[in-house]
């Protein structure tokens, strides 16, 4: 068993699914994943291709069945906000889960717009809790840091979505 | 609509599941499109919930749809839409006469 540490972020999911996949060409198989802990299992190298989806919970079932019949294994998933993200395995080096940019995109919004709405949400407890406290010494980081984060995570997304629709690339 | 998404409507004239989609636009364009699985079910998807295709039949790991009369009416738009355009293309046949 392997164990990685990194903290995965939204904007980088395809950056993910290229280093999962150079893993399991290397024969390392991943098998669990926490978000900032990934475990990964020795096996013999495989060729093909590790890519990430996100998936709501309802969908998940019904989206497996479709990825199975199409070749794709699940490697793990990993649950965050009423949905999972999923590392799939294809030994087909050119299979896609998305085959067009508009559905490349829809993806992408959704990510933008689930993560953006969490980040607010978290956003406003922060300052539910510490606005009555007055903001005491250095209590401003935390709601500093959320902003940070989500509009990094926003403004990423949104630059991989124009980058989509660019008439060059349709 | 997009290529994908019109062929996608299409193969739904006759019921089909998610793979079987995938089949069989592989098969009419000679492999030319190779849908992903992620691009058939978020269309999928997004085509029920604007009612242009129902679920007909479902098992637990199979669900098959078909086209409603208004996926129907929206594949003759398309249809009228992408004649016009061959018409038009035409022109260059005349011009490379002349």
């Amino acid at each position: 068993m392997l164990k990685k540490h990194k903290i995965f972020t939204v904007w980088q999911a395809d950056k993910e699914a290229r280093y999962m996949t150079q893993m399991i060409h290397q024969g390392n198989v991943l098998v669990r994943t926490t978000g900032v802990t990934e475990t990964f299992e020795a096996t013999a190298p495989r060729p093909g291709t590790v890519q990430l989806d996100y998936q709501l919970d309802a969908d998940v079932d019904d989206y497996l069945a479709i990825t199975r019949e199409a070749g794709w294994e699940l490697l793990t998933d990993y649950p965050i906000l009423n949905g999972k993200w999923l590392y799939l395995y294809h030994p087909d080096e050119h299979a896609r889960l998305y085959s067009d940019n508009q559905t490349k995109i829809e993806l992408l919004q959704r990510l933008r717009n689930r993560w953006t709405i969490f980040g607010l949400f978290c956003l406003i407890i922060a300052l539910a809790i510490l606005v009555p406290l007055g903001f005491v010494a250095f209590s401003f980081i935390l709601p500093l840091v959320l902003v940070i984060v989500y509009v990094i995570n926003f403004t990423c997304l949104t630059r991989q979505i124009k980058r989509l629709r660019s008439p060059l690339k349709n | 609509m997009t290529e994908t998404a019109f062929y996608i409507l299409l193969s739904l004239l006759e019921p089909r599941h998610g793979y079987g989609i995938i089949q069989h636009v592989q098969a009419i364009t000679n492999n030319r499109i190779i849908l992903g699985a992620g691009t058939v079910y978020g269309t999928l998807k997004k085509f029920r919930q604007a009612d242009l295709i129902e679920l007909v039949s479902a098992t637990e790991s199979k669900k098959k749809y078909q086209v409603t009369a208004a996926g129907r009416q929206q594949l003759q738009r398309e249809q009228q839409r992408l004649q016009e355009l061959l018409n038009n293309a035409e022109v260059l046949n005349h011009a490379e006469k002349a």
